[in-house]
């Protein structure tokens, strides 16, 4: 450490030092004002100090040379601060959904790839900058409420087209659970004129009006519907939900390919495991519904 | 001729901390013109310089923001700023460890979005009224124009229009 800044513990220097900095950058910033009573003294010594020390003229106030000095000082100052681990703050940020949306690692499941097929690529890149740069974003923190989904978030976009009949907002959904890997589980285009996408509180809700265009009627724990925010499930229980299709006149067997999408987390010291977002797209009509818009 | 309200560009990461960390509290560079080159001309209002005009940050951070520009100097600046910023307050204790890491780690990140620009829409009567809209001497100043600080800006005293293409 400095000998002007030997008389305190490391981040009361450094405290010191980037005020220091921030003064020779704007020192009308509120956040130079000194905290000591003979800060200014000691700034001033700093300041001297390191002018000699990296070449500086006493009388040298130009743009460059204050640039010089406040870098220098920014480097006394890191070494007196614990480096942050930064895997562990993005982690920490992405569990509380406040990771910038750009910074996630995306990775995108088989089945939509699947469906998708040669025409993947192009679904991927809007799938990407859907996350990126989103028009809205959702995000379910750390489990907490024993009603709600945890470390999942929705995201959506808008795409225009020169057609506003085929422009679309792209919704997708992926789950956090892997530090800062976005893992893609669900993503749809759901197209302008359709009236629900006019009306809805947040993207669940989104979601669940695409559900309930496109969905089949499931039977989860007992209970039937297009879309299921979040249910327990049993580990090791095969077929947890049913498709209805006595109650689903467009979705008979022979002439639909019915996808149940859903996000499957463990419960928090339980042996149970949590479903999310858990909805039965019929792929056949949501296929017919892309390629009437030119897809 | 001068509104009734006062405009301030600043990067998106600056208001996300300030609602996080500081309690909401803001300090903002400010001008009575988004583009001071609609002021009338001879004003100290018109001679606002481009790097410290609402209007040439705004551009500036979202052209940067779209392009990708790794070698902005606006966003590398801000970057010093927010690194020195949050030493401070750590040293302050306005914020502990955890939040201080958040900070520095987030401003390092890969992220382009924290930099988009955020135009802030400062109404300027209750501001004037409580003597908080400060006139930054000339030897402070870019230019000869006009520049204006608030250091103690409230989330619920300004709305702001968000800039961004992508």
């Amino acid at each position: 450490m400095i000998p002007s800044l030997s008389k305190y513990d490391n981040i009361t220097a450094a405290g010191i030092l980037a005020r220091a900095a921030l003064s020779l950058e704007d020192e009308y910033n509120p956040a130079t004002t000194n905290q000591f009573s003979d800060e200014l003294e000691i700034r001033e010594s700093i300041i001297r100090e390191f002018r000699e020390k990296i070449g500086i003229n006493p009388g040298d106030s130009s743009h460059d040379a204050l640039d010089r000095l406040a870098d220098a000082l920014d480097l006394e100052c890191d070494s007196l601060i614990e480096k942050p681990n930064d895997y562990e703050t993005l982690k920490r940020l992405a569990d509380k959904g406040e990771l910038p949306s750009d910074v996630f690692e995306i990775s995108i499941i088989d089945n939509i790839k699947i469906f998708f097929g040669r025409k993947y690529d192009t679904e991927k890149n809007i799938i990407e900058e859907t996350i990126r740069f989103p028009d809205r974003e959702q995000h379910y923190g750390p489990p907490s409420n024993q009603n709600d989904p945890f470390l999942i978030s929705l995201f959506s976009k808008n795409f225009p087209n020169k057609n506003p009949r085929n422009s679309f907002t792209m919704l997708v959904a992926g789950c956090r659970d892997s530090g800062v890997k976005l893992s893609v589980h669900q993503a749809w285009r759901i197209y302008k004129e359709k009236k629900y996408v006019e009306k809805f509180a947040n993207l669940v809700d989104l979601l669940r009006n695409f559900a309930d265009e496109f969905g089949a009627e499931i039977e989860v724990g007992g209970k039937r519907g297009n879309f299921f925010l979040t249910t327990d499930i049993q580990n090791n229980t095969p077929n947890q939900f049913k498709v209805n299709f006595k109650n689903n006149e467009h979705a008979s067997r022979k002439r639909s390919n019915i996808t149940i999408s859903h996000f499957v987390q463990n419960n928090q010291g339980e042996k149970s495991k949590r479903a999310s977002l858990i909805v039965a797209i019929d792929l056949i009509k949501y296929r017919k519904m892309l390629k009437s818009h030119g897809w | 001729m001068a509104g009734l309200i006062l405009y301030s560009t600043n990067p998106w990461i600056a208001h996300d901390i300030s609602k996080k960390y500081l309690n909401g509290k803001h300090f903002v560079w400010c001008s009575e013109y988004f583009d001071p080159t609609m002021a009338p001309h001879g004003t100290s209002e018109s001679a606002v310089a481009p790097s410290s005009s609402p209007k040439g940050i705004f551009e500036t951070l979202k052209n940067d923001c779209d392009g990708e520009d790794c070698h902005s100097s606006l966003i590398h600046g801000y970057k010093k700023t927010f690194s020195r910023l949050s030493k401070s307050w750590l040293a302050e204790g306005i914020i502990d460890n955890v939040q201080y890491d958040e900070i520095i780690v987030t401003v390092k990140s890969k992220s382009w979005k924290i930099w988009r620009p955020l135009l802030y829409l400062i109404p300027k009567e209750k501001i004037l009224a409580s003597g908080r809209l400060i006139k930054v001497p000339r030897s402070k100043r870019a230019s000869i124009g006009t520049e204006l600080q608030i250091h103690d800006l409230y989330v619920d005293e300004f709305d702001f229009i968000e800039g961004f293409s992508k």
